[in-house]
């Protein structure tokens, strides 16, 4: 195969991420078709060509999701330039945000990737909760690690810094910050109903653990926003200062509040379980419905955190400039 | 000479001096063979790290992922005092685990002692009864269970043996609902096993599950029957 053509199907089979989790579940079903086919018409099974079809077919997929697995974890990514060209004119400043897409999506589709596996080995009784909470941990923390890194100074010249303060209001989003808000009022009032109602043990553990998500992409966001940076040329660092906001909101904090309302999600519905067994009633129907709403918070997100949302992210950012600089 | 007020001209960047800038805000992305090559290295580990735990051989989980429940013979020592009733303890995990203590929530009995019985092995993978309600045989003689701390072999099933007595006998029958009298027992990999985990876990098989389930017991051979876990622990040790 050529040189570009061969290019073009890496880049069109690194697109194809989202399959993975289903060649994961291939195999159920492959032993599901064969168990019913091994009931209803045992001789076709054994004599016919659908075996031989699933086989070619788990082998396709085996193949295809290696080959999207590997191409995924060298981080080939065909889309950050052009992404970069949406949210920049300049041309330096389209390479270090293509660099940085690049960089923030390989991270957290690693973590991502090592969350749900270690959630899988959690996985009891058929409950895929824990699986789900090891993925977004996974891609919070990854998207977190990107960030964390110390560039080498430049030993031949002299170095310049610039001096200006940033603030971190100036950079994450109000709406954000006010999910943040949000889900630590959130906290607090389960643990306050919580020892109303004489439950805490397991609910107080994922309170817990929701408000250090919280606590720990607050700190985040700060050390993007406050990174030290050397005098650049004003494109830039005008790209540069996209980029610590887009890191501070999409990058990591998102993936965290979609974990952190997860978490907070398993408190209402442990609260709501706990609550239903020391007073030997049913239990109640609200702790469900927060349970789900607070799990399609989180799904939305996710959602806003994916690469797709940067443009409009890019535009408010820079409609908030305006608006401060004016 | 007087220095120049004239500004210097701007100069455009050439391509080392652009990556020179970008360099100083962001690494440079390693190559793709040593990203591959990390990202491998926490997938194999993930993977490592999960496959040991679903087997049980990192935290003690004998009873992961099996759904069981057992009805229990209730019996009386031979002095007459006690009261003889038995868990399911099951190891479904891949490693052989040990049981150090026992506790029971049962409001109104109190947990005298706690010993374990254990049955022949189990091969859970051709069984294929992970829901399965078992009739406990008749109560062991004491050669038949032993103390703890007691190892529970990797696919055994295990019965914990609670030897309980009734707290008070006279006066009205508490009002109480099942389910009713949760065991939990603690677990390990047995001394100086690695890693040195040792979690308490609750035994989801009360020993008066529903209301409507009768109670039965051995008493001089004879079997007797009840619906009050506390009346009728009172009324075979009379």
């Amino acid at each position: 195969m050529s040189g570009p053509r061969r290019s073009r199907l890496f880049d069109s089979l690194v697109r194809l991420r989202w399959i993975l989790p289903f060649v994961a579940l291939t195999p159920f079903f492959v032993l599901v078709a064969a168990g019913d086919m091994s009931d209803g018409s045992a001789e076709s099974a054994e004599t016919g060509w659908v075996p031989i079809l699933l086989a070619v077919w788990f082998f396709i997929l085996v193949v295809l999701a290696v080959t999207v697995l590997m191409l995924n974890l060298s981080g080939h990514d065909p889309d950050a330039e052009d992404a970069a060209a949406e949210l920049v004119a300049d041309p330096l400043g389209r390479m270090l945000l293509a660099r940085w897409l690049q960089r923030s999506r390989h991270h957290r589709f690693v973590g991502g990737l090592v969350g749900f596996i270690l959630g899988v080995g959690l996985i009891r009784n058929g409950n895929s909760v824990p699986a789900l909470i090891g993925l977004m941990a996974g891609i919070a923390l990854g998207g977190a690690l990107a960030e964390i890194h110390l560039v080498r100074g430049d030993q031949t010249s002299t170095r310049l810094a610039e001096l200006r303060v940033r603030r971190v209001a100036e950079y994450v989003p109000l709406v954000d910050r006010l999910a943040l808000a949000a889900v630590a009022v959130g906290a607090a009032a389960v643990v306050v109903l919580a020892q109303i109602i004489g439950q805490s043990g397991p609910t107080s553990t994922w309170v817990a653990a929701a408000l250090v998500v919280v606590a720990t992409v607050l700190g985040m966001q700060r050390l993007v926003v406050q990174r030290r940076r050397p005098a650049l040329n004003p494109a830039l660092a005008q790209a540069d200062d996209l980029l610590r906001s887009l890191a501070a909101s999409q990058g990591f904090a998102r993936p965290g509040i979609a974990l952190s309302m997860i978490l907070l999600a398993q408190a209402v519905v442990n609260l709501g379980t706990a609550s239903a067994t020391s007073n030997g009633v049913e239990q109640s129907t609200v702790a469900p419905v927060v349970q789900l709403a607070l799990w399609l918070a989180g799904a939305f997100w996710y959602w806003m955190s994916r690469r797709e949302r940067s443009r409009s992210l890019a535009v408010s950012f820079a409609t908030q400039r305006q608006s401060t600089s004016a | 000479m007087s220095p120049s007020l004239t500004p210097p001209m701007m100069q455009v960047p050439d391509q080392f001096e652009q990556q020179r800038q970008i360099d100083q805000l962001i690494p440079a992305p390693g190559a793709p063979a040593k990203r591959l090559a990390v990202g491998l290295i926490l997938v194999v580990g993930a993977v490592a790290i999960t496959v040991l735990n679903l087997g049980g051989y990192l935290y003690p989980q004998p009873m992961a992922d099996s759904t069981f429940s057992s009805t229990s013979t209730w019996e009386v020592d031979s002095a007459g005092e006690l009261v003889a009733i038995q868990v399911m303890v099951p190891n479904s995990s891949s490693r052989s685990v040990r049981v150090t203590a026992a506790e029971l929530d049962a409001p109104g009995l109190e947990l005298v002692e706690a010993r374990l019985r254990l049955e022949p092995p189990v091969d859970w993978n051709t069984s294929g009864t992970d829901e399965s309600t078992v009739a406990t045989p008749i109560l062991p003689t004491a050669e038949e269970s032993v103390q703890l701390p007691a190892d529970l072999p990797s696919g055994a099933t295990g019965y914990l043996v609670l030897w309980v007595r009734p707290t008070k006998c006279d006066g009205p029958s508490p009002e109480i609902k099942a389910p009713w009298g949760v065991a939990s027992a603690t677990f390990d990999f047995g001394g100086g096993a690695f890693p040195p985990f040792s979690p308490t876990q609750t035994i989801d098989n009360p020993i008066w599950g529903d209301s409507e389930s009768e109670l039965f017991g051995l008493v001089d051979g004879e079997f007797v029957f009840g619906d009050h876990p506390i009346d009728f622990a009172c009324e075979i040790l009379r």
